[in-house]
């Protein structure tokens, strides 16, 4: 028996096996992603051509050919049959774009204003600062701003509204109407989610289906041509501003959808608790259901700022100086006639590090 | 069925009768704010009006229009025309832009959305690549940039001996026949067109394929590995079993998407294509005639608008009959 047993059990220690043999060398682990089957292997073939075809194209035209500085000569050295892009356009027009028709030499104070906006953006996009403090940072920062273009105080020399122009107003008019909209989306996801039919909820319902069918465009001539007769003669308001009241009350329906997606998520026990620890209606909504309401949503309603940044640009249409007008305004230089490849490719810039950054925290808020 | 759980209930009915005279006043009063703030508007508007010397009515719709509309699929005579047969037009032509529009961009997001799902390294980040390059720039820029670009195609008689796509400044034109000046094609579209066309349609294609994305990657992987182990291929996974499922999920926000390029065909009138916005600009500076046609313009794109969302809704009701059966 005992002679018997010992033959199942090994009676020296059995060296471990070398791990089984990787697919060795950077070729064969290539091979299995990229030609793993006949289709894959087309597919990353024809690809590869195109991208090196577009990369090669590219480079000709935007740094070998390209024209970096036309030194004294003018645009007519862009125009050479063998020129490529003409950067120098960019180059002459970038302050025009940026700034738009703001004096030439008080650049410094739109460009500080811009620098404090992008300072404000920064803190609140921290969340470990997110408290009532924030209010009195963005007090802080719009008085800044607001000195800085307007000017006529601490020495400084007064710039009138219609020349502000350029990056600072696509910027003030997203902050601020988005800022506006806020409290306005809340209310109407408010009275939009209450059980009962009422005179608000139906006046919510209809404004919200109805800005969030017709075009952004449409709105805005509304407001440029509209309100002057809707208000008597005696009120006049600017045009920035009234195009600031639209883009409010149009960006505050889009919100309001959100935030009631936010309000629905909220399970009908938080208000049963709140009751029955005694808080009021309004306690019960402020302290409890709305900042829930919020955070659940973060991500899209950081997605509905992306939108309406990205919208700044429809202004065009009446006229306020953005930087896409500026930018348009650049293009139509008889002077640079022709270039307008290069200028819109430099505005695409500039509109895309503001939204993929936005979009890029809006992915991370997400992951929480 | 929608989630109604976040709504608060009232929780006794004894105690909602008690207030609920209170609640009745309340409703009433708002109704009379409502009420007084509408009569307030129109008081101040006609009196407005009045001052400013305005006509008003909907009779110069009938009168012949001061601009013509060039490119549509109504035939246009200058000074015989009316005011509504150009505003006809100009809603024919948004109606074809979008419909146009809604087509490619679905082709292309669907590529591109499948693309970045593919198991292809470069594929996937090619199709990120472009979703992020074309998404985080305004649609007007699109539209604006692609517009330079027609523009900047070399004259028609440089390329008049094309044979499948004839590419020029005039236009861009599929099948061309070229006639002294003058060409005929099997599809044919103006530079405006040409540019919105491509513009809005290479723009939404990026919010598509990231519905497409996303809505075939909230299909749990349970089921491709059941297809899998039932030896069905990545493919007919996709085509048969995956897809469907996705497709109920990804419906509502591709209809949005769809809205969406109706309501961004109105940037048309940004560079001059002659759309129902853009015809209707014209016409308000030609006649004087703001209230009118600012009302007509919000029907036109409301009433389309929210028929767009009603079929919609009524979609995703039917989807959901579905997927109970």
């Amino acid at each position: 028996m005992k002679q018997d047993d010992s033959t199942f059990v090994a009676t020296a220690e059995i060296a471990p096996r070398p791990r089984p043999s990787e697919p060795a060398g950077w070729w064969v682990r290539t091979r299995a992603l990229y030609f793993s089957s006949p289709a894959t292997s087309a597919t990353t073939i024809l690809l590869s051509i195109v991208l090196i075809w577009l990369c090669v194209r590219f480079v000709d035209w935007g740094v070998v050919r390209a024209v970096f500085s036309t030194g004294s000569q003018g645009p007519d050295v862009c125009r050479q049959p063998e020129a490529g892009a003409c950067w120098a356009v960019v180059a002459e027009k970038f302050r025009l774009i940026l700034f738009g028709v703001y004096p030439y030499e008080l650049h410094w104070r739109p460009a500080l204003a811009i620098a404090v906006l992008g300072v404000g953006y920064l803190l609140s996009a921290m969340r470990k600062l997110w408290s009532r403090r924030l209010v009195g940072v963005w007090i802080v920062v719009l008085v800044v701003y607001g000195i800085l273009m307007r000017g006529g105080i601490l020495g400084l020399v007064h710039v009138p509204e219609d020349q502000w122009g350029g990056l600072p107003v696509t910027l003030i008019l997203a902050t601020l109407s988005l800022a506006a909209g806020f409290p306005i989306a809340t209310v109407l996801a408010l009275l939009r989610n209450s059980p009962r039919p009422s005179v608000g909820k139906a006046i919510a319902v209809a404004f919200i289906e109805i800005a969030r069918s017709v075009p952004l465009v449409a709105v805005l001539f509304l407001a440029s041509v509209m309100i002057p007769l809707f208000l008597p003669a005696d009120v006049s308001l600017s045009k920035l501003f009234r195009v600031f009241v639209a883009f409010s009350l149009f960006s505050a329906a889009y919100l309001a959808e959100v935030i009631r997606g936010g309000l629905q998520t909220i399970p009908r026990g938080q208000y049963e608790a709140a009751e029955a620890l005694g808080l009021g209606k309004m306690v019960t909504l402020l302290k409890i259901i709305l900042p829930q309401a919020y955070v659940a949503v973060l991500p899209a309603i950081v997605n509905v700022f992306i939108a309406f940044f990205k919208a700044t640009s429809i202004v065009v249409v009446v006229g306020i100086f953005d930087v896409m007008t500026a930018a348009q305004r650049a293009v139509a230089d008889p002077m640079w006639q022709g270039f307008g490849t290069e200028i819109y490719l430099f505005v695409g810039v500039i509109y895309f590090v503001f939204c993929f950054a936005m979009s890029r925290y809006s992915a991370t808020l997400g992951q929480r | 069925m929608k989630a109604r759980s976040g709504k608060p209930v009232t929780v006794s009915r004894g105690a909602s009768r008690s207030w609920n005279w209170w609640a009745v006043l309340r409703q009433v009063v708002a109704f009379a704010v409502l009420a007084g703030l509408v009569f307030l508007m129109f008081q101040v508007t006609s009196t407005n009006l009045q001052e400013r010397g305005v006509r008003t009515g909907f009779d110069f719709l009938s009168r012949p229009a001061v601009t013509p509309v060039l490119t549509s699929p109504l035939e246009f005579e200058l000074g015989v025309s009316t005011a509504a047969r150009a505003l006809a037009a100009g809603a024919l032509n948004t109606l074809k832009l979008t419909a146009a529009t809604i087509v490619l961009s679905t082709l292309a997001g669907l590529l591109v959305g499948l693309g970045s799902l593919a198991h292809n390294p470069l594929a996937r980040r090619v199709c990120t690549v472009y979703v992020e390059a074309m998404r985080n720039v305004p649609v007007l820029l699109h539209i604006v940039f692609w517009y330079g670009l027609v523009l900047s195609l070399p004259p028609l008689s440089a390329v008049r001996d094309a044979e499948f796509i004839l590419a020029s400044n005039r236009g861009i034109f599929l099948f061309p026949t070229v006639q002294g000046f003058s060409v005929h094609a099997l599809v044919s579209m103006t530079p405006e067109f040409a540019a919105l066309f491509l513009g809005i349609s290479l723009y939404t294609a990026a919010f598509i394929a990231e519905i497409v994305r996303s809505a075939v990657g909230s299909i749990p992987t349970g089921q491709w590995e059941a297809c899998k182990a039932l030896g069905l291929s990545r493919r007919t996974t996709l085509v048969r079993v995956v897809g469907p499922q996705a497709v109920r999920v990804g419906l509502p926000a591709l209809a949005s998407e769809y809205l969406g390029v109706f309501k961004n065909s109105s940037l048309a009138l940004v560079i001059g294509y002659q759309d129902f916005m853009a015809v209707g600009d014209t016409m308000l500076t030609d006649t004087g005639h703001a209230i009118e046609i600012m009302a007509l313009v919000m029907l036109f794109y409301g009433v389309i608008g929210l028929c767009m969302s009603a079929v919609m809704h009524w979609f995703e009701r039917r989807q959901h009959v579905w997927s109970r059966t």
